[in-house]
């Protein structure tokens, strides 16, 4: 066990490392000018040029890379070219507010897709099974866009239920039921997705499992049926339940964007989204290195307990 | 029991169909259905300030005025903003949702008159009490205002002047920060700044430039930061930890969230009334329409055109006005096409700016034919070359050899800062085009993406677009003045240029800037942008845009001043 995570955490760092090169150069092969975008667009050149110096942007991208890479590993990420304020500092405030909205997204989305799932499942071509499977095609077919902005309309604005935008009340000093009831709107149409897609996987996983002989041994013993599904079919399906889940949370911590930007939303998804409008490069990379960093550490995290619960896997 | 896949199940291609129609039906009916059935009971108790009124005739009429009751102190204005400040720093920031917040918090020499809603203000004391200068028009002197604090407590004094001047223009000065542009624009023309005693601060030119209290009344480039604040906290962190004189104070922020500012107790002038202002950026349109519904947010800015009538019908109050904003595209002189005067005029006379203005904007922006504001003192309303004429383009067309038109293409941006509804202008003017033969490709791209494309030649469009302004004369000039222009900046598309000048244009921008008498040079700005706009053809102005504001009909005294900048020390809540 201890070679296979050693493997997989090697891997996880040349995964970083491969997307570091990947994003910077994509960020800085699109035409564009971090310098003038900071400048009026008539700004004489010699001003650009001084402040491109500034920036050091004047180097060769692979000098660029190489000094952002060095500065990086000792935790400095460089400073916003928008906001003049280190970039780690404002990623490090967002992350905590991104975390708790894919946090509770995701609980959503488990609660509701393996609910829903193993309800189907256990159910094949009944009237439930057919409505969560038409409900599960809507849910992941929604845009997240046109969610969120109906969410607003009906349950802000026409019901005044829930507040429109925001984590907090800017006029009160927050707390928990505050947050709480600023979270609901945007983690119901950041959920939606997840949930159909959890929803569908355990569907299926949990249907094969029912057929396989140990699942009729089991009932042959004369368990009761809901011991066969919770204790032998879901447990079996928990290694599909687990990779999916996985994936989700990652999806959730960086695709999350749509629903921060509608809803005012101050995670990394938002900010990512003013900062390549900004072609903010410190701030673009921190959040992009540090998502592929906890999307990686999701999949290490779910590899190895799949490790655990099935040994056969260890071995591949 | 029998293995089902998904597929298996009685989803046919038919009912995904039709789900999808469903879907897309609903997501255009249900919102206009709601509202049809929410009624008006969300500001059932308010009247609307203007029933019937469209926004154009509310702009004309002064806001502010005439407004009952006695003003009341206390109260927190939370105001929704379209984008966030990039730094609150004065003289490093480039966005104007930052000059608004920094007005708050830092003040200039002098400033425009913001109680000004109509045609020029004039330039009123601030830190500086008077100001002189001598006959030649070359040295100001500025008495400086004694008893002033800094919101860290710092007294000020004309040594707070000096290195705020520094720190923007003096290479070798311990306050030098090489990102404090604007006011090394501000300052351009300067050889001798000094500080004769504690309470003046004196600056000399090379030359008489009568845009210099203008200069630095406008945007607040040359907001005066506390030294000791600078010294402090270091050149880059004052965006963090902002110290001007201002009538509030900054209390904090909190970045994508909220910027809170506090009443300054202190301040030498009137006091505001508010106890704070709390800036919310709120980046998506529906969202903040909503917002300002739900009560959310007291103040919106950049409403969507199309919401703002009924928001009006809500009972909430427009505010809107003339502005600095000038909405134009520049041909580029080195294009096929470009380079005909006579098809750089077709095109001008083929577009239909007051369609624009009136079924684009809902008339929440007046059409523009020059590069001269409505604030700006040489701003005439009537001026008016190039009216919608599309014979006329044709006949043009046709005299320059291109009967049946031509294909090219035109660069621009889906949205940006201060440039509203900018890829809906775009395809206005491609349909305005077609009509006169002119096949335009539309090329739109995020703002940085399109400045990087711009500044490298591209010969393959004809023209390019942007948006901003200021309410002084001067903007003629960084448009257009040869001096500000290098070969390399390819933006410049070839015309006029340093190398390239454009010698009676200068001449008469030059000229313009130095003329100490006020008719004199408005003639001068008058004719350089006739030149450059009607006899030269290289800019075609779209629109002034009203920058409307919406806002709770409790909030009172917001009063829309020409500059981008509102007072708000005159804002109250009659709650």
């Amino acid at each position: 066990m201890g070679r296979y995570i050693i493997r997989r955490l090697i891997a996880t760092v040349a995964v970083l490392f491969g997307v570091s090169i990947l994003i910077f150069t994509i960020v800085h092969l699109t035409p564009g000018d971090a310098a003038r975008a900071q400048l009026p667009s008539n700004a004489p050149e010699d001003q650009i040029q001084q402040i491109r110096r500034a920036m050091g942007l004047d180097k060769p991208m692979p000098v660029q890379y190489f000094y952002w890479l060095r500065n990086a590993v000792q935790g400095d990420f460089g400073r916003s070219y928008q906001h003049r304020i280190s970039a780690f500092g404002i990623v490090k405030d967002r992350f905590p507010n991104t975390v708790i909205l894919a946090g509770s997204s995701l609980v959503v989305a488990v609660v509701i897709g393996l609910t829903v799932g193993v309800i189907a499942g256990t159910r094949p071509n009944s009237r439930t099974d057919r409505t969560a499977t038409i409900l599960g095609i809507i849910g992941a077919s929604l845009p997240s866009f046109w969610l969120a902005i109906m969410l607003l309309i009906i349950f802000s604005l026409k019901l005044g239920w829930f507040p429109a935008v925001g984590m907090y009340d800017v006029r009160g000093d927050g707390g928990l039921g505050d947050l709480a009831r600023h979270l609901v709107l945007p983690t119901v149409a950041t959920a939606a997705v997840p949930a159909a897609v959890i929803a569908r996987q355990v569907r299926s996983s949990i249907l094969e499992i029912m057929n396989l002989d140990f699942v009729r041994t089991a009932r042959a013993k004369g368990l009761a049926e809901h011991v066969v599904v919770l204790r032998h079919a879901l447990r079996n399906a928990m290694p599909t339940f687990i990779t999916i889940v996985a994936l989700q949370a990652g999806y959730l911590l960086g695709g999350s964007l749509i629903t921060e930007v509608v809803f005012s939303w101050p995670g990394m998804g938002q900010q990512l989204y003013t900062s390549i409008g900004a072609r903010d490069v410190p701030v673009i990379m921190t959040i992009t290195v540090l998502i592929a960093l906890v999307f990686t550490s999701l999949n290490l995290l779910a590899d190895v307990l799949q490790g655990v619960i099935d040994p056969r896997i260890r071995l591949m | 029991m029998e293995l089902h896949t998904l597929s298996s199940h009685r989803i046919t291609r038919r009912t995904m169909l039709r789900l999808g129609a469903l879907a897309s039906i609903s997501s255009v009916v249900l919102p206009g259905l709601l509202a049809a059935c929410g009624g008006d009971d969300d500001f059932g108790n308010n009247t609307n300030t203007n029933p019937g009124s469209t926004p154009a005739a509310e702009a004309t009429a002064p806001q502010g005025e005439a407004e009952a009751g006695d003003p009341k102190s206390g109260g927190t204005l939370v105001w929704g903003m379209g984008g966030d400040a990039d730094a609150l720093d004065p003289h490093t920031t480039n966005a104007w949702a930052a000059w608004r917040q920094s007005t708050m918090m830092y003040e200039s020499l002098v400033r425009k008159d913001l109680s000004v809603t109509e045609g020029t203000p004039e330039i009123v004391p601030l830190l500086a009490e008077s100001w002189e200068a001598t006959e030649d028009g070359l040295t100001w002197t500025f008495k400086l205002r004694e008893g002033v604090k800094f919101h860290d407590g710092t007294d000020f004094d004309s040594a707070a002047v000096m290195a705020n001047y520094e720190r923007m223009s003096v290479a070798d000065s311990k306050f030098y920060y090489e990102t404090a542009w604007h006011g090394q624009f501000a300052f351009q023309y300067a050889t001798e700044v000094t500080a004769p005693d504690a309470f003046t601060w004196t600056i000399t030119h090379d030359r008489p430039v009568a845009e210099f209290l203008s200069t630095i009344g406008d945007y607040y480039w040359f907001g005066i930061a506390s030294p000791t604040q600078i010294e402090k906290v270091g050149n880059e962190n004052l965006a963090a930890n902002p110290s001007g004189t201002g009538p509030f104070r900054f209390v904090e922020r909190v970045e994508g969230q909220r910027t809170k500012f506090e009443r300054n107790e202190d301040y030498w002038g009137e006091k505001a009334y508010l106890d704070e202002v709390i800036i919310r950026p709120i980046l998506e349109d529906q969202a903040r329409v909503v917002a300002l519904q739900t009560g959310e947010i007291d103040l919106m800015s950049d409403p969507p055109p199309d919401v703002i009538q009924s928001l009006i019908d809500e009972g909430f109050t427009l505010s809107d006005g003339m502005t600095p904003q000038v909405a134009y595209y520049r041909f580029q002189f080195r294009n096929e096409y470009g380079k005909d005067v006579r098809i750089r005029q077709a095109i001008s006379y083929a577009i239909n700016r007051e369609a624009i203005a009136r079924d684009l904007f809902r008339d929440s922006a007046i059409p523009a034919y020059g590069l001269l504001s409505p604030g700006a003192p040489a701003y005439d309303p009537d001026w008016k070359p190039f009216p919608y004429d599309p014979d006329k383009a044709r006949e043009l067309l046709a005299e320059a050899g291109y009967p049946d038109g031509f294909k090219t293409k035109l660069l621009g941006v889906p949205t940006a800062s201060g440039w509203p509804q900018a890829g809906a202008v775009a395809q206005f003017i491609k349909d305005n085009l077609a009509e006169v033969g002119i096949d335009l490709e539309l090329e739109l791209t995020e703002w940085v993406t399109y400045l990087g494309i711009i500044f490298r030649e591209r010969t393959d469009m004809i023209m390019w677009g942007t948006a901003w302004g200021m309410p002084t004369n001067f903007f003629v000039n960084i448009q257009a003045e040869s001096r500000y222009r290098s070969e390399q900046d390819a933006g410049d598309a070839g015309y006029t240029n340093r190398e390239n000048p454009n010698v009676e244009l200068d001449e008469f921008l030059v000229a313009g800037s130095e003329a100490t008498d006020t008719a004199t040079s408005n003639e001068l700005y008058r004719k350089a942008n006739e030149k450059a706009m009607v006899e030269d053809c290289a800019f075609v102005a779209i629109t002034h845009d009203k920058l409307p504001h919406l806002m709770k009909p409790s909030l009172k005294g917001f009063v829309h001043s020409v500059n981008v900048n509102y007072d708000l020390t005159k804002l109250w809540i009659d709650e």
